[in-house]
């Protein structure tokens, strides 16, 4: 089969879907602001207007640079947008993360159908610069769902970014750029009293596929805990030890009481 | 506005309902404990002073402070005026009447006039009636009716109750009442004093030039007044027109490509009337009539779907595109049989052309497009904003609340705020970490909440954990104590986990990811 015949071909069932060999490369993209994970996305970071896969077990790192991303969105005045059918963005954190959780849509469909209708609403309009889909979107989503939203996202600008498992061959297909974490290593610390407390986390990617940079380059964070309870901000409780391990935690239950 | 002018043939009737102690009541509706205690409503931003006081109040009068108000009746309790609370209950006293009469005025806070002449059972019985429901609202009021507004208010003022002045009778009985229930200009009544005009029937009784040639045009209308020759016709609030499309289909459908048929010529019939009169709209309902004989099982036989367009508009284009997103989302609507289009003009503008505005018109339009197709596809509750309260509560689930985006202006309203300053590690935890090479370190570890908490097998002795961190919270209604653990489960994620000191068991709150 011939290449014009193939490009006839993949129109007809996609649609007249772009065929991204052709695209012009994006005007831009986001940076993630570690330094590390930007050196390694290449020289335009998370390009604008294209679909980009990170991919990974659970807990392996994907939340944290949806934050990231987010985050840079919402500090420049834009409007994001977090598909979370699974109702798992905690605010806390997403604020502490540096996310402006006023221009932040947050849509939590209830059906797989709601979910796609969702999707293709937010990349259509064009209004959010970044749009994460998480949870069982990229399962739920359809090859011709890809080849519409990486059109429409390419039309208007926005950022795709799907969290997925890695399985899915046709968003790995349509993705411009495909990150691979490879998952969460915990620091533990040794407390004075024999006992560990978890310091924090280092997160160590993979650059699977990149369109518009070198793929495989690799790089690794680490991630901290501010608080003594590690996952959320207490401001009632900042000013208590740094390292509470057994059962000595009355300092916080004083406190709230 | 809509001024209704009574035919010639027929002689007008108006009556009037008045709460004489308005402010007073409204404020005892809010305390109700308040009831039978000596209470006064005082008013000002620089000077606050009493503008209304019940009878308990003995020796209160009208334009002391709260703190002589208070040294000469103790035991007062003196509450501050809500106007807010004034509208609500004058909005719900109008509501009330507007289902008695098709014609009824705000005249003032606290008092009213309509429309009596269409009434049935006689003009006793429907002021009986106004004043029922006003005590329903919880308002003491006396109504009145009379050939005029300014007669009818009179009478209901200093008579009581239910007062009925006979047609043609409004000019006798004015005559004996006092110049005070004019609407006076400040020192007017000083002025009427001095040259010994007390009663309504000296001032009618005056030619009405000379009056206006000492007292400016104003005594004209005083005069009328006094005459009970007021003809002012009765200005009904604006009644809400509901534009309305139908369309019957010769068969029951089941598909949607006949739905949309009809929907879009409904649909383009509303927009032109919107757009004739100039008016916008924010709201499309699509009632679909279903045909209840030819279905299998027992469903309603009616259904509503509200669309909400985000921003008002009169675009018949804007409006189906998003009926047919509301459409396609409901599946299995049966078969339709009929399709009514409503739709109501909200009072606002239409919106100005974003020519000349940069691109913020673009990015406005574009998201109210967004959150509008996102209500259409989606059910009440799923698009919604966050917000962080960890002031509020320890417990994680609730350290957060949504509130459901209707509007584009809820994300534009506010301007970003300089990020809040991630609380800095506190000095022990720099020392005693442990050495890391030059690294990159972000301070906000990403937790996936689990909500409700999934229980999980009790983590065997060995596994490394951080913890327990007690949280022990909200003993007076919803207790919580749980012991709080940063550990690895089986499968290798790192997760929080708590064990629930109250009932036992042990779940997982939170992957960090």
């Amino acid at each position: 089969m011939s290449v014009a015949a193939l490009e006839t071909l993949l129109e007809r069932r996609f649609h007249a879907a772009t065929v991204h060999a052709k695209a012009a490369p994006p005007r831009g993209g986001w940076s993630t602001g570690i330094t590390d994970v930007d050196r390694a996305l290449g020289p335009i970071g998370v390009p604008h207007g294209r679909i980009t896969e990170l991919f990974g077990e659970t807990s392996s790192g994907r939340t944290t640079i949806a934050y990231a991303l987010l985050a840079a969105c919402t500090a420049r005045g834009d409007i994001g947008a977090y598909v979370d059918p699974d109702n798992a963005l905690f605010a806390p954190a997403a604020g502490s993360a540096g996310i402006d959780l006023k221009r932040l849509i947050v849509v939590r469909p209830s059906e797989a159908s709601s979910l796609r209708r969702a999707a293709d609403a937010l990349v259509r309009s064009g209004a959010c610069a970044v749009t994460v889909l998480d949870g069982c979107s990229a399962e739920v989503l359809q090859p011709h769902h890809y080849a519409r939203l990486a059109a429409q996202a390419e039309k208007n600008g926005t950022s795709l970014v799907v969290l997925s498992r890695g399985g899915c061959q046709s968003l790995a297909s349509f993705a411009s750029l495909r990150v691979h974490l490879r998952g969460l290593t915990p620091l533990w610390q040794a407390g004075s009293d024999g006992g560990v407390r978890l310091h924090g986390y280092r997160i160590a990617l993979d650059v699977a596929k990149s369109k518009f940079g070198a793929p495989g380059k690799s790089a690794s964070f680490d991630v901290h805990f501010p608080e003594v309870a590690g996952s959320w901000w207490v401001p009632a409780c900042a000013d208590a030890p740094a390292a509470i391990t057994g059962s000595a935690t009355d300092a916080c239950r004083e406190s709230s009481a | 506005m809509h001024a209704v002018n009574p035919a010639p043939d027929v002689a007008p009737r108006i009556a009037a309902l008045v709460i004489p102690d308005f402010l007073i009541e409204v404020s005892l509706r809010a305390h109700p404990s308040l009831v039978g205690r000596p209470v006064a409503v005082a008013d000002g931003l620089s000077r606050r002073e009493i503008i209304a006081a019940n009878r308990a109040a003995q020796g209160v009068a009208l334009g002391m402070t709260p703190k002589q108000a208070r040294a000469a009746c103790p035991g007062l309790v003196v509450i501050a005026r809500d106007e807010q609370r004034e509208r609500a209950a004058m909005a719900e006293l109008l509501d009330a009447l507007e289902s008695c009469s098709p014609a009824v005025e705000a005249i003032r806070p606290g008092t009213c006039c309509f429309d009596i002449r269409a009434l049935p059972g006689g003009e006793t019985r429907a002021l009986g009636a106004a004043v029922a429901l006003a005590s329903a609202l919880g308002l003491r009021a006396s109504a009145a009716v009379a050939d005029d507004k300014f007669s009818a208010h009179c009478a209901a003022l200093t008579g009581g109750g239910c007062s009925v002045v006979a047609p043609g009778g409004s000019a006798a009985f004015l005559a004996p009442l006092p110049v005070s229930l004019l609407p006076l200009a400040p020192g007017d009544a000083e002025r009427f004093e001095l040259l010994g005009l007390r009663v309504l029937g000296q001032i009618a009784a005056l030619p009405a030039a000379p009056l206006a040639a000492r007292f400016g045009e104003r005594a004209r209308a005083y005069t009328v007044f006094a005459r009970g020759e007021d003809r002012e016709p009765l200005r009904p609030r604006r009644m809400a027109t509901v534009y309305e499309e139908r369309f019957a289909f010769d068969t029951s459908v089941d598909r949607l490509e006949p739905l949309f048929f009809a929907t879009r010529g409904c649909i383009a019939g509303v927009a032109e009337r919107l757009a004739a009169a100039a008016q916008t709209t924010d709201r499309v309902d699509l009632v679909l009539v279903l045909d209840a004989t030819n279905s299998l099982t027992p469903s309603p036989s009616v259904v509503d779907i509200r669309v909400d367009l985000a921003q008002p508009t009169a675009s018949g284009a804007i409006m189906f595109e998003l009926a047919r997103v509301a459409l396609e989302a409901r599946e299995q609507l049966g078969l339709v049989e009929a399709i009514i289009v409503r739709s109501a003009p909200c009072g606002e503008p239409p919106p100005q052309l974003g020519l000349f505005d940069g691109s913020a018109g673009s990015r406005h339009t574009a998201l109210a497009a967004a959150i509008a197709r996102l209500n259409a596809a989606l059910a009440t509750g799923e698009v919604v904003t966050l917000t962080s309260h960890p002031e509020r509560s320890r417990v994680p689930e609730r350290m957060q609340s949504c509130l459901p985006i209707t509007s584009p202006r809820q994300l534009e309203q506010t301007r970003r705020s300089p990020p809040r300053s991630r609380p800095a590690p506190s000095t022990r935890t720099r020392t005693t970490a442990p050495p890391l090479r030059e690294r990159e370190v972000v301070w906000a570890p990403a937790l996936r909440l689990l909500d409700p908490p999934r229980p999980m097998r009790a983590p065997a002795a060995q596994t490394e954990r951080a913890g327990p961190f007690r949280l022990s919270e909200g003993w007076w209604e919803q207790p919580v104590e749980r012991d709080y653990y940063q550990m690895t489960d089986r499968s290798g994620a790192l997760v929080l986990a708590f064990f629930d000191v109250r009932e036992g068991g042990w779940y997982v709150h939170g992957v960090f990811d």
